[in-house]
């Protein structure tokens, strides 16, 4: 009579046998007293590793760990991001009207000149942005076309050279982001005026 | 959501947005297992709360590198038997002494790291004998070589699968089953006295 191995009756007693294996060693465990008491061994020393004690760590183990953790909040959506730049104290807000209004001021100083200026009608205005608006375009193209191929330092080259050829056309894109930022000159101004000092105390 | 019913992937997304909360369930889940295998293994409280704790922080600081591809469980007892098994070839140490850890250094801690287990026996003579059995069973395990004995940790003390111990210990499957039948062989002749008695 062949006995079950080792092996096998560990298998058995971890119910990891394949069925048409443990169907036979069970066959043979029906007959066999000597197999019998090594599966009833096995298992009692299964039980006794499994009944080892549980071992806890110190009571202050847990606030050791997290004393080290770097705990960093997730990336917040696009608007939340850009509500962090948005300034919420008056002193913020200083700053912003501030380094929007010398643009602003640029633009309103350059205007002024413009409609005092009898040489500058706005029909000449109009004629001279549609030539530059063309050049520039035709420019920026034919620059951005034949930059692909050299990759984004190609482009920026690219770019640098046509301001340096077109002085007014890198004038006339000053005038426009000016432009652009006069209404958030008015806007972080009236935000200045209508946020408290810091040290203003409620009643 | 109640973090205490959530499941390890759940915790681990709300951990990476930054909930401190998930990051204490988490560690409440898994501190008791990792430190009684750490423990185990290098049979000294101190160096196991250490390394336990380095477990840890190494494990939460990373969570963003965690794959759930695998079980979380199975990434943090992989830091931890690497941890301990690097430890203790740093020591030079591939077994431990049956009176106590290889980390002690005077006999006080020698003492100090005999391990003491629990009792769940009824009357004082169950108790002697539980007791008895107990610290043989845990010195004998402290006697296996390292690769066995966070094997048969893992398998019987803490209740691992087979297949994920092989991802735990970084091994083939066949082998994780050889080194645990093995590793019961070498306790068996171990502790025969016992039976025999």
């Amino acid at each position: 009579m062949t006995h079950l191995t080792d092996r096998a009756i560990e298998q058995l007693v971890e119910r990891e046998l394949p069925p048409e294996e443990r169907e036979a060693a069970e066959s043979h465990l029906d007959s066999c007293v000597r197999c019998q008491e090594a599966v009833a061994t096995t298992r009692a020393f299964f039980a006794e590793l499994e009944g080892l004690p549980a071992f806890d760590p110190s009571p202050l183990f847990a606030e050791r760990v997290m004393s080290q953790l770097r705990i960093q909040p997730a990336a917040a959506p696009f608007w939340a991001r850009l509500r962090a730049w948005i300034p919420s104290t008056r002193r913020g807000w200083a700053w912003v009207a501030a380094a929007s209004a010398v643009p602003a001021l640029l633009c309103s100083v350059l205007l002024v000149w413009w409609l005092t200026t009898p040489a500058l009608s706005p029909a000449s205005m109009a004629r001279w942005g549609w030539v530059w608006l063309a050049e520039t375009g035709s420019m920026a193209v034919s620059n951005a076309v034949s930059a692909i191929g050299g990759g984004i330092g190609s482009v920026i080259i690219a770019f640098v050279d046509m301001g340096a050829v077109a002085p007014l056309a890198a004038l006339t894109m000053f005038l426009l982001a000016s432009l652009l930022v006069t209404p958030v000159s008015a806007w972080s101004l009236a935000r200045l005026l209508r946020t408290p000092h810091e040290g203003a105390q409620h009643a | 959501m109640d973090l205490h019913t959530a499941t390890d992937p759940e915790l681990v997304e709300r951990a990476r947005s930054g909930s401190e909360q998930a990051y204490r369930v988490l560690l409440g889940r898994y501190q008791r297992p990792v430190f009684a295998l750490i423990f185990r293994m290098v049979r000294n409280r101190e160096r196991a709360e250490d390394l336990a704790q380095e477990t840890f922080v190494r494990v939460f600081n990373n969570i963003d590198r965690y794959d759930p591809k695998y079980k979380f469980s199975s990434w943090i007892f992989k830091i931890a038997n690497n941890l301990t098994i690097d430890a203790l070839r740093k020591k030079g140490v591939r077994t431990v002494s049956l009176d106590g850890s290889a980390y002690a250094e005077t006999d006080d801690e020698t003492e100090g790291s005999r391990i003491d287990p629990e009792s769940g026996s009824e009357t004082p003579e169950e108790e002697l004998e539980a007791r008895e059995m107990g610290s043989e069973i845990e010195a004998a395990i402290g006697r296996l070589r390292p690769e066995y004995r966070s094997a048969v940790l893992l398998r019987h003390v803490e209740g691992r699968p087979y297949d994920e111990i092989a991802e735990i210990l970084d091994l083939p499957l066949g082998t994780v089953k050889t080194y645990i039948h093995r590793g019961r062989g070498e306790l068996r002749t171990m502790l025969a006295h016992l039976r025999e008695a």
